[in-house]
């Protein structure tokens, strides 16, 4: 049976900007229960009105998110966005979509992905931005608030950015992996080095 | 002018740039994929940048660029076609030049074909690949090209001391988001690969 693979541009990997962007796209799914959590957690955050709750609120949410980035990806994922399922499968270290090329909703799920493609890397965007602009206030306030809700925060911050960030390195380690073992099974020699964040593979066959 | 000229010599059409390669000529170098090509060569796999797109840019902010990036030997002028920009290309070849700075410029056309212009940014460069790719004479074991009847022209004392030697080079560049780039001269298993991740 042939196949056609519906290829998203980018990776997506991160699972909790996936949800938004299903969100977005009106869709729903099956989602993990660390996601309902840190809903909830966000929420508790967002209404904290004194230091001590912000502070508990605060590394509760850390705690949640640094669980995030840490637990194993899922192998797949089913969304449903108007009335059409989508599977997506977790390969070389990203989440794809493979279907009969034959299937009758190709272009309808097509369409639903570049939907999802846009609302990620919107959500994504978002949350960068958010992250370094929440840095940028709490280093102005830093001699306003006292040294527990700075921590607190901090603390919070750093472990949004590991989250975001895990799943990106997840699939490095992947590619990386994979890659390495394509290249030698040909006979190439490889070198192996950084350029700023980038990994440079030199492959030479004599 | 040169005839392929698109009137311009302040800018050129870029496709793409790659600040730091070992791939295309000996050494770490700041490649340039120019915008545009017409010789349409037969199974060509750089064929985004055969449309007279990309972006413009100008040819003293290039200079500027390359200047800026350090640890490179030298700079590489592929495409689309260089020398159907030849004018922009041969202000940056003298320019880069004149930085201490090596030139390897790649062109589907034959020597033969080169008018005034084109025929300056050859004398000027210090290797040279020519000739068009040709499908049928494909040979990933060939160093810098990719096709046999393309020839390599070492034409300046820069790289007298230069052992060459035939092999196959490909380059992977993986970036921090897991975006995954491929460059020089794959088998088709391992283009189908780097396709599909």
């Amino acid at each position: 049976m042939s196949t056609v693979y519906v290829q998203v541009d980018m990776p997506i990997t991160q699972i909790h900007c996936l949800d938004e962007a299903i969100k977005m796209a009106g869709g729903t799914w099956q989602r993990p229960e660390i996601l309902n959590q840190i809903a909830t957690a966000r929420g508790v955050l967002a209404m904290a009105d004194d230091t001590i709750n912000r502070i508990n609120a605060n590394y509760q949410l850390a705690k949640l998110l640094k669980e995030l980035a840490t637990s194993e990806p899922l192998d797949s994922i089913n969304i449903t966005i108007d009335g059409i399922n989508i599977q997506l499968t977790r390969s070389h270290g990203r989440y794809t979509v493979r279907l009969p090329n034959y299937d009758s909703q190709l272009p309808q799920i097509q369409s639903c992905i570049s939907k999802l493609q846009s609302n990620y890397q919107a959500g994504v965007k978002k949350l960068k931005q958010n992250i370094t602009e929440t840095l940028t206030q709490l280093e102005e306030q830093k001699d306003i608030l006292s040294s527990e809700q700075l921590e607190g925060e901090r603390v919070r911050l750093q472990n949004e950015k590991l989250a975001l960030e895990s799943a990106n390195k997840q699939r490095v380690v992947e590619v990386t992996k994979e890659l390495e073992e394509k290249l030698a099974a040909r006979g190439f020699e490889i070198r192996k080095r950084m350029i700023g964040k980038k990994i440079v593979y030199q492959a030479v066959r004599r | 002018m040169s005839r392929n000229s698109v009137g311009d010599i302040d800018t050129l059409r870029v496709g793409n740039i790659s600040e730091h390669s070992t791939i295309y000529g000996p050494g770490v170098r700041f490649v340039i994929w120019t915008q545009g090509c017409t010789l349409a060569c037969k199974g060509c796999w750089n064929k985004q940048f055969w449309a007279k797109s990309g972006t413009k840019v100008k040819v003293n902010s290039l200079i500027a660029q390359i200047a800026s990036t350090e640890g490179i030997e030298g700079i590489t002028l592929l495409g689309g076609e260089p020398l159907q920009q030849a004018e922009p290309v041969l202000k940056i070849i003298q320019a880069v030049q004149k930085l201490g700075l090596s030139v390897f410029l790649y062109t589907g056309y034959d020597v033969e074909e080169f008018d005034k212009t084109m025929q300056a940014c050859f004398d000027n460069s210090d290797i040279a690949i020519t000739g068009r790719y040709i499908q049928e004479k494909r040979d990933t074991s060939l160093r810098w090209r990719g096709s046999t009847n393309q020839i390599v022209h070492t034409q300046s004392e820069f790289y007298n001391n230069l052992l060459f030697e035939e092999r196959n080079e490909v380059e992977f560049v993986i970036s921090e988001d897991g975006i995954v780039s491929m460059f020089g001269y794959p088998d088709e298993e391992l283009r189908s690969w780097a396709s599909e991740i």
